[in-house]
């Protein structure tokens, strides 16, 4: 028997099909933590964040009509739930995440590697919020301009503007501190 | 992954197309390879986000959390929402028409009807009661021009901006 397609288990869904629903979020759940926890910084406020998502995307089941393909969709409401949950809150990420506490000469490589996982976190908290998700979405996730336009609701050319500015905010630190 | 596959992604890193697992390789070679680390950064700086570490895996109770919620039916079907733009968008030429002209008839209406507000009582209407405003004898409305009674309120809320009541 051929796997169903996204979009004909959203259409079951839609009937109130919690199975096909769940498959849905089996399919997905990985690309949406991905994202949600690259542009958060923190696991409880992703998994929150997917959470959200999938619920909105259940919710609007009954009105989903497969003008593109369910994916695609799924990119819109993913990142609209990250720049939403920006807007509302929040702490600076960098702050969460913990110096070093012990500031030997050599360090070990776990301990460089936290250390870069560090500065590069604090430099992307330091973008604006639609910045940081177009370097996620670009750089971890390997979306062309044209699919993240889409999920952003942007044009590809001001997709690639953003990616500029964020090239040239963080250049001095990037460079400095991993070339 | 050797490094001249990984310089080879050099491309596709920037300009997107390489998927999220091929990602992840060229990500764990930067990590310990400074070489591959200095030429692809000298192009592209934000290629350095891919020296941080993996993403941690998915929890194992995301999936079962978001289809407990689903089941337990706590999600509500929200309330429909007037979705002016989303309507406007979706409609055909002859609904916006139809949208257009009852906006200008009703303005049209409403602009004819002040208008006739100043002409003072027509020759049936001279019995008509008086302002019940007019009973209040507030200064600030009889000094509103004309007398309708929008400008009436326009006028009040002048003085009140300027500390007069
Ligand atoms: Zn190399």
């Amino acid at each position: 028997m051929s796997e169903r397609d996204d979009e004909d288990l959203m259409r079951a869904a839609g009937k109130g099909d919690a199975a096909a629903f769940g498959e849905i979020v089996s399919r997905h759940q990985a690309w949406a933590w991905r994202v949600a926890w690259r542009f958060t910084g923190d696991a409880a406020e992703a998994e929150d964040l997917v959470q959200d998502a999938f619920l909105k995307v259940f919710e609007a089941a009954p009105r989903y009509r497969a003008i593109a393909s369910f994916r695609t969709y799924l990119h819109r409401v993913v990142t609209r739930r990250c720049l939403d949950w920006h807007r509302k809150k929040r702490p600076l990420l960098s702050d969460r995440i913990p110096e070093p506490t012990d500031p030997a000469p050599q360090p070990d490589a776990a301990a460089q590697l936290r250390d870069r996982e560090r500065r590069i976190r604090s430099a992307l908290d330091e973008l604006p919020a639609d910045q940081r998700l177009a370097v996620v979405l670009r750089y971890y996730e390997g979306l062309d301009a044209s699919t993240m336009a889409t999920a952003m609701g942007r044009t590809p050319k001001a997709v690639e503007r953003l990616l500029a500015r964020a090239r040239k905010a963080l250049r001095p630190r990037l460079q400095t501190h991993l070339g | 992954m050797r490094c001249s596959d990984v310089r080879q992604c050099r491309e596709t890193l920037s300009s997107g197309g390489l998927p999220p697992e091929g990602i992840r390789e060229v990500g764990s070679h930067l990590r310990t390879c400074p070489a591959c680390r200095a030429v692809l950064l000298a192009d592209d700086p934000l290629i350095g986000v891919l020296t941080a570490g993996e993403s941690p895996e998915t929890p194992a109770h995301l999936a079962l959390r978001i289809q407990a919620l689903v089941r337990s039916g706590r999600i509500q079907e929200p309330l429909p929402v007037w979705d002016l733009w989303g309507w406007w968008r979706q409609s055909p030429f002859p609904a916006h028409a139809a949208a257009a002209a009852t906006l200008v008839l009703g303005l049209a209406a409403g602009f004819l009807m002040g208008v006739d507000s100043d002409r003072g009582p027509g020759p049936g209407m001279v019995g008509r009661p008086a302002d019940p405003l007019a009973a209040l004898a507030l200064d600030a409305l009889a000094d509103a021009p004309a007398g309708s009674l929008t400008e009436s309120y326009f006028s009040l809320a002048r003085q009140t901006g300027q500390g007069g009541i």
